[in-house]
């Protein structure tokens, strides 16, 4: 893999709205396992941000992934222990390299994605 | 069919004010969603999930914004959208600025091009064939 990085930012207060008005939907974007990592949190958009961020970032590390919407479900975020996940792309079950890494304070959360 | 598409455009209007809480008169359908009222992806979502509830309508992904196209290796090189990606963009969404695009045509610009127009043609071609 050459050398990639990409960073996002989403707005806590929009995830929240986005939550709180379209829960139901979400399975239109977002995997099972996705959906079941956000509804985990006692504050489920806190986790919808970071999934968001997430796959933006991982977009502009690795613009062949996509970008955008319909790209939402062409990768998969595979949450583990203590904010750690990896990425997979769609129908496979390889493990992407790239790293991500989780900073937040009250009013966002920012991801930043790297691969070497 | 001009009061069908006055309907469209007032609740298209109605539905970027809200999701991007913007002022409704500051919405014209030229108006591009990301330079010129500050979306962002996650609002991409929220327009998406406003429009199916409004319209009562399945907007299958990569359909009204076709980003689709840009997980094709045919269309995409060094985050850079081809030649032949544009032209395929074109036809897609003519009523846009892709000559403007052109000069510069990194992935990362292509949200500069959508518009609040493209998303009424888009809906008014939709509504038209459900009805028919």
């Amino acid at each position: 893999m050459r050398k990639a990085f990409g960073v996002d930012l989403i707005e806590i207060k929009k995830a929240k709205r986005l939550y709180k008005t379209h829960k139901n939907r979400l399975n239109s974007f977002f995997s099972l396992q996705e959906i079941a990592f956000i509804n985990k949190n006692e504050r489920p958009h806190e986790n919808l941000a970071i999934l968001l961020a997430s796959k933006e970032a991982a977009f502009k590390a690795m613009p062949r992934f996509g970008t955008g919407l319909a790209a939402f479900r062409n990768i998969e975020i595979v949450p583990q222990k203590e904010n750690k996940f990896f990425l997979r792309l769609k129908g496979t079950s390889k493990k992407t390299a790239l790293k991500f890494s989780i900073l937040r304070n009250k009013k966002y959360v920012v991801v930043q994605c790297a691969g070497i | 069919m001009q009061n069908h598409n006055n309907e469209i455009i007032k609740n298209v209007k109605s539905i970027i004010s809200q999701a991007l809480k913007v002022d409704e008169n500051k919405i014209e359908l030229h108006s591009s969603l990301i330079k010129d009222l500050g979306a962002e992806s996650i609002d991409f979502l929220d327009i998406v999930f406003r429009l199916e509830k409004t319209f009562k309508i399945k907007i299958p992904k990569g359909e009204l914004f076709p980003e689709k196209l840009l997980t094709d290796a045919r269309y995409i090189k060094d985050g850079k959208i081809t030649q032949a990606g544009v032209e395929e963009l074109q036809r897609r969404i003519p009523g846009a600025n892709w000559v403007e695009f052109s000069k510069n045509p990194l992935v990362a610009n292509l949200g500069d091009v959508f518009t609040v127009g493209m998303i009424v043609d888009y809906l008014s071609e939709k509504l038209a064939t459900a009805n028919k």
